[in-house]
């Protein structure tokens, strides 16, 4: 069987054709591609040359005309690509067609998305602008509550200066420095507090400002007042000293209780009547002129006699002057008498000078913050209080009265 | 006589069959000179570049055809023109495919770009939509 296989191959070589061109054989499994079917329908008549060339070509092969095998298989192949570049041309046109079909759908989808852009523009703008109206309108609003705050800030610190400057005319300085000291540092805090813009807080040091500066003038006034009413005092004194200086024989002095004036050589000794009322009168005037003053009328003897007898005689002779004092119109609520005695004298008793000089009543025009009177002093009565003591009536001098010691004043 | 008639129409015969032959020799040289022309033409045209080896074989074949003509080959004149003839379609169809690629790319570029503008535009219009609804609640809290 093994030596039988050359010789049947050799047999079967000698049987077998010549083998089929490259060409040929590319062609044919170019033909059975899967494009084919539809080259079939798109160019048929091109596919019906490329056949019929590639039948020649086999019909050469067959002849073994290898120059016509080589030419037929060379002009079916052509159609063939003739064929397959058509169909191509046609699918690219289909492809192009369909490209401007995405394009013009594109591009109405592009104006359909410009147009509610457009729309949503124009919303954006009106919205933004409603958002900056509203956010100048809060602007304003904020602006002109500052405003009103800081105009009210103002006006606390104004009262709270026009407080301080009523606490600072009332010398709160000196009378009330911690409030007065505590009050400024609260408007300096108002001032800071101002001018960095915090109104609030500005109005409330103000108020504590205002506050302490009536505070500081509330403690402050009653003092300057009581020193307002004593200067006033001191002055209307030494208005009533120029007055009274007229009459030099009333020896007119300002001492610390007030206004002196000492009446003198009135009363003969041991006698509490008057002799001469003429020199009662600018007192009374005086009295009628200045009603603020509380009048203490002090009655005073030489040293002769008895101490208790010159007290009594004192006391007569003072209320003797209260009582003309008050028929010539000064309110006899206004007097107390009172009593010295020999107590008191102001010259030398040894002589009759002197004597006569201590045989006097005090006229004492009191100051506001002196106590009127002692515990002993006696309010002015209708009646004389001297019993036994005789007091002459106004008008109808004592004929029988020694005359007193003539003195000279100094 | 009869001679005279024979070689007369002997005569007449090569004359016609001369004639014939010439004929179809003049008919494809026409022919080559013609596909020699359109062979220039077509390379002027838009995309000839692309498919050089088309045209390689077109000239090659050309020229094939006219060594044939100058050998008298008829049978392979008639063979080479008939490929000329059909590698002549098959370039103006190639030239074609080639218009057809450029035109399909130019709209393809064209369609992705106005795809893009599109995607583009629906894209800025969601943003700005999206803007105005922010905008729209900051208004409505502002109140």
């Amino acid at each position: 069987m093994i030596r039988l296989f050359p010789v049947l191959l050799l047999v079967l070589t000698g049987c077998a054709g010549s083998p089929k061109p490259v060409e040929l054989v590319a062609y044919e499994h170019r033909a059975r591609a899967q494009y084919r079917s539809t080259l079939e329908v798109r160019q048929p008549e091109l596919l019906k040359q490329s056949r019929a060339a590639h039948q020649q070509a086999v019909v050469a092969w067959r002849r073994k005309d290898a120059d016509a095998v080589i030419h037929y298989t060379r002009l079916a192949d052509i159609h063939w690509r003739t064929a397959e570049a058509l169909s191509h041309t046609k699918d690219l046109k289909d492809a192009r067609v369909a490209w401007r079909r995405q394009t013009a759908q594109h591009i109405q989808s592009k104006a359909l998305a410009d147009e509610r852009l457009s729309t949503v523009e124009r919303d954006i703008r009106r919205l933004e602008r409603l958002r900056t109206l509203r956010s100048e309108l809060v602007k304003v609003r904020r602006t002109a509550r500052q405003e009103k705050q800081a105009s009210a800030a103002r006006q606390r610190i104004d009262a709270a200066m026009k407080q301080m400057r009523t606490a600072e005319s009332l010398d709160a300085e000196r009378h009330a420095a911690g409030a007065l000291n505590k009050a400024r540092q609260s408007l300096q805090n108002a001032f800071d507090a101002f001018n960095a813009g915090r109104y609030a807080d500005a109005g409330k040091a103000a108020n504590l400002a205002e506050s302490d500066a009536a505070d500081a003038a509330a403690e402050a006034r009653p003092i300057h007042d009581a020193e307002a009413e004593l200067r006033a005092v001191d002055g209307e004194l030494r208005k009533m000293l120029e007055e009274i200086a007229t009459a030099p024989w009333a020896d007119p002095r300002i001492e610390q209780r007030g206004l002196v004036v000492s009446l003198r050589e009135l009363f003969a000794p041991n006698m509490a009547r008057l002799g001469r009322t003429v020199r009662i009168e600018p007192v009374a005037a005086l009295a009628k002129g200045h009603p603020r003053f509380s009048i203490l009328v002090e009655g005073h003897t030489d040293n002769r006699g008895k101490s208790e007898e010159n007290s009594k005689l004192s006391a007569a002779r003072a209320e003797a002057i209260a009582r003309v004092l008050g028929e010539m119109g000064v309110d006899v609520g206004r007097m107390r008498v009172q009593s010295k005695g020999d107590a008191e004298p102001v010259a030398d008793n040894s002589t009759a000078r002197g004597r006569g000089l201590n045989r006097r009543v005090d006229v004492v025009f009191l100051r506001p913050d002196v106590i009127p009177g002692n515990p002993g002093d006696a309010p002015v009565d209708a009646e004389p209080a001297g019993a036994g003591i005789p007091v002459p009536e106004f008008g109808t001098p004592d004929p029988l009265a020694p005359q007193p010691d003539p003195v000279s004043l100094p | 006589m009869r001679r005279m008639l024979r070689m007369a129409g002997m005569a007449l015969a090569v004359f016609i069959g001369g004639s014939l032959l010439s004929g179809a020799a003049y008919a494809d040289q026409t022919r080559i000179t013609w596909f020699t022309t359109e062979a220039r033409r077509l390379a002027q045209i838009e995309g000839a570049a692309g498919i050089p080896a088309a045209f390689g074989t077109f000239r090659a074949w050309i020229a094939e055809a006219q060594a044939y003509q100058v050998a008298k080959d008829e049978r392979r004149v008639s063979r080479a023109l008939a490929r000329v003839e059909a590698q002549h379609q098959l370039i103006v169809a190639l030239l074609g495919k080639v218009v057809a690629v450029r035109d399909a790319n130019e709209a393809k570029a064209e369609a992705e770009e106005s795809r893009a503008a599109a995607t583009q535009a629906h894209v800025k219009t969601a943003r700005r939509e999206d803007h105005r609804r922010r905008v729209a609640l900051s208004v409505k809290e502002d109140e």
